[in-house]
């Protein structure tokens, strides 16, 4: 192994596998550094996975059977103690193979797929090393050094591609510990026969669902949420919360998964299924003030070590977003090659062309959303009981004294005094308007 | 086809943390734990505890005289304990490679 390349990538999910690749296909010499004994091994998400940049690099991703099933429903859901309110959406008219780019998928077979596709365009793939540290010359970065023998690797540009934690930019000087917005993500993946989830979830085929739960029922109430997305014969099955809200729960985070396993309406979607795996890892939710530093003399930083995240009740994405910012950084990467500069101000073109770009937007976008939803804690504490409280007023059928049934009218009246003695008017404005002022 | 519906109907398991634990591959190196406390002083006077109930895998445990122990060999590496400290108490590396939790799904 040689102990110079042109780019140095520590990490082998999804934006270091992309950034690899196409620093490869541009002639650049590139060594990937995976802590496990195989990409993906380490890894973890929901998840869904949104596919037009895999469109536009590897047509036939989907036959390469990288993903699991597209993306025809998506559903939220409020759960109560007991009740259910929900709604749906199903997409059946969008054309295969890709659909609507979004593909449920496993991270153990999707990273190493892609990193598999940058060892073909060249890369190097080095596993089972940790990259401790980035060596400097001055306060220039010129390499890493990994936790081995005869660990340090010289090179012009490192990518810090390693994932939530990112000890490395912190380590680097970019990035501070991480706040207690942090999403932690629990899951278990429960095996259970193609054939029953098609049956069960309405599925034909390869068709697959992504159903998120809100309220009580689904994560106590806290600010977060929970789901099932169906794979080929596997249910990825878990919640995401940010810490500050597990911190205030004092119940361990495996046992809050298991209280939505058990919810009336959760747990007869997975009945007969057999656990497989239980996984968490860190989604790195941040507020602007954490956001690291994206580049410095030698050096990048991008996906989830950027924290590149979009995470909010609605939306859940992050490996789209760190693909992107792969793509971002390989090309300014090639820019600066060809100037024979490596310097941050050489490497800058790679911050501007991300803050124009869909992750960037997104991110900072709804990050607003989420600092606003946090000022507002009953949107998760109360209000799903009371909108599914209400729902199940409107629609309760009543036998009544004196007439054959309770008319609408009483119906509507009883849902109507609910809202003014529960949310209230004046209180029900001002927070929508809070909402609407931070998406305007 | 070959399933049979009814074999599918009995109530999902709920596994409890060992038996959550137990799905997983985990290679533990003996020679090299790779969290430690800093300074127990810290925890004793640690009010909160978070690590105790914010670890995915239960692995902190608070002890009579309010010292810290850490199950280490079954870290599944996220982060929380180290983030979740209110004293910067924890010192937090990955295991070497190779080591540590390896999922086969994710």
């Amino acid at each position: 192994m040689s102990d110079h390349f042109d780019v140095a990538i520590v990490g082998a999910g999804p934006g270091a596998s992309m950034a690899a690749h196409c620093l490869a296909k541009a002639g650049l010499s590139v060594i990937m550094f995976e802590r496990g004994d195989a990409p993906g091994s380490k890894a973890m998400f929901g998840g869904v996975l949104y596919t037009p940049i895999l469109e536009q690099f590897f047509p036939d991703f989907v036959e390469a059977g990288c993903v699991e099933r597209h993306v025809v429903e998506k559903r939220f859901s409020l759960l109560a103690e007991s009740n259910e309110v929900a709604v749906g959406f199903r997409f059946l008219d969008f054309e295969p193979p890709y659909y609507n780019h979004s593909f449920t998928a496993l991270r153990a077979r999707f990273d190493r797929w892609l990193a598999g596709k940058a060892e073909e365009a060249g890369a190097v793939l080095v596993t089972a090393t940790v990259v401790d540290e980035v060596v400097r010359a001055g306060d220039r970065v010129v390499g890493v050094r990994a936790r081995r023998e005869g660990g340090e690797v010289r090179a012009n540009v490192v990518i810090a591609a390693d994932g939530a934690n990112s000890l490395l930019a912190k380590q680097a000087g970019l990035r501070r510990e991480l706040p207690l917005t942090v999403i932690l993500g629990v899951k278990e993946v429960l095996s259970l026969p193609r054939e029953i989830i098609e049956d069960r979830f309405n599925l034909e085929g390869d068709e697959g669902a992504a159903i998120e739960y809100l309220g009580g029922g689904a994560v106590k109430g806290l600010m977060g949420a929970a789901f099932i997305y169906t794979n080929k014969d596997t249910l990825s099955v878990g919640y995401g919360c940010p810490l500050h809200a597990l911190q205030a729960l004092k119940q361990q985070p495996h046992e809050l998964l298991n209280h939505f396993k058990l919810h009336p309406s959760v747990r007869r979607l997975l009945r007969g299924t057999t656990p497989e795996e239980y996984s968490a890892h860190l989604i790195p939710e941040l507020g602007p003030a954490d956001l690291p530093r994206l580049v410095t003399d030698g050096m990048l930083v991008i996906g989830g070590a950027a924290g590149l995240i979009n995470a909010n009740p609605i939306f859940h994405e992050g490996t789209n977003m760190a693909m992107a910012s792969g793509i971002l950084a390989a090309r300014a990467i090639i820019a600066a090659h060809q100037r024979g500069d490596f310097s941050a101000a050489s490497l800058a073109g790679y911050e501007s062309a991300l803050r124009a770009s869909f992750a960037w937007q997104d991110m900072a976008r709804y990050q607003q959303l989420t600092r606003t939803a946090e000022t507002h804690p009953e949107l998760f504490s109360k209000y799903p009981y009371d909108i599914a409280r209400m729902a199940k007023t409107l629609m309760s059928v009543k036998a009544a004294a004196t007439d054959f049934q309770v008319p609408k009218r009483q119906l509507e009246l009883d849902v109507l005094d609910h809202f003014l003695a529960e949310i209230g008017v004046y209180s029900f404005a001002t927070k929508m308007a809070s909402i609407g002022r931070a998406m305007l | 086809m070959g399933v049979n519906v009814a074999d599918y109907l009995g109530p999902p398991k709920i596994l409890g943390r060992d038996d959550k634990l137990a799905l997983d591959s985990i290679r533990v190196n003996e020679a090299d734990p790779h969290l430690k406390i800093i300074d127990q002083q810290a925890c004793r006077k640690c009010e909160q505890k978070p690590c105790t109930v914010t670890c995915p895998v239960d692995n902190y445990h608070s002890e009579a005289d309010g010292h810290t122990t850490i199950y280490w060999d079954s870290c599944i590496e996220c982060g929380t304990c180290r983030v979740i400290c209110p004293y910067q108490n924890i010192s937090w590396k990955y295991p070497a490679g190779g080591f540590g939790v390896s999922y086969r799904y994710g």
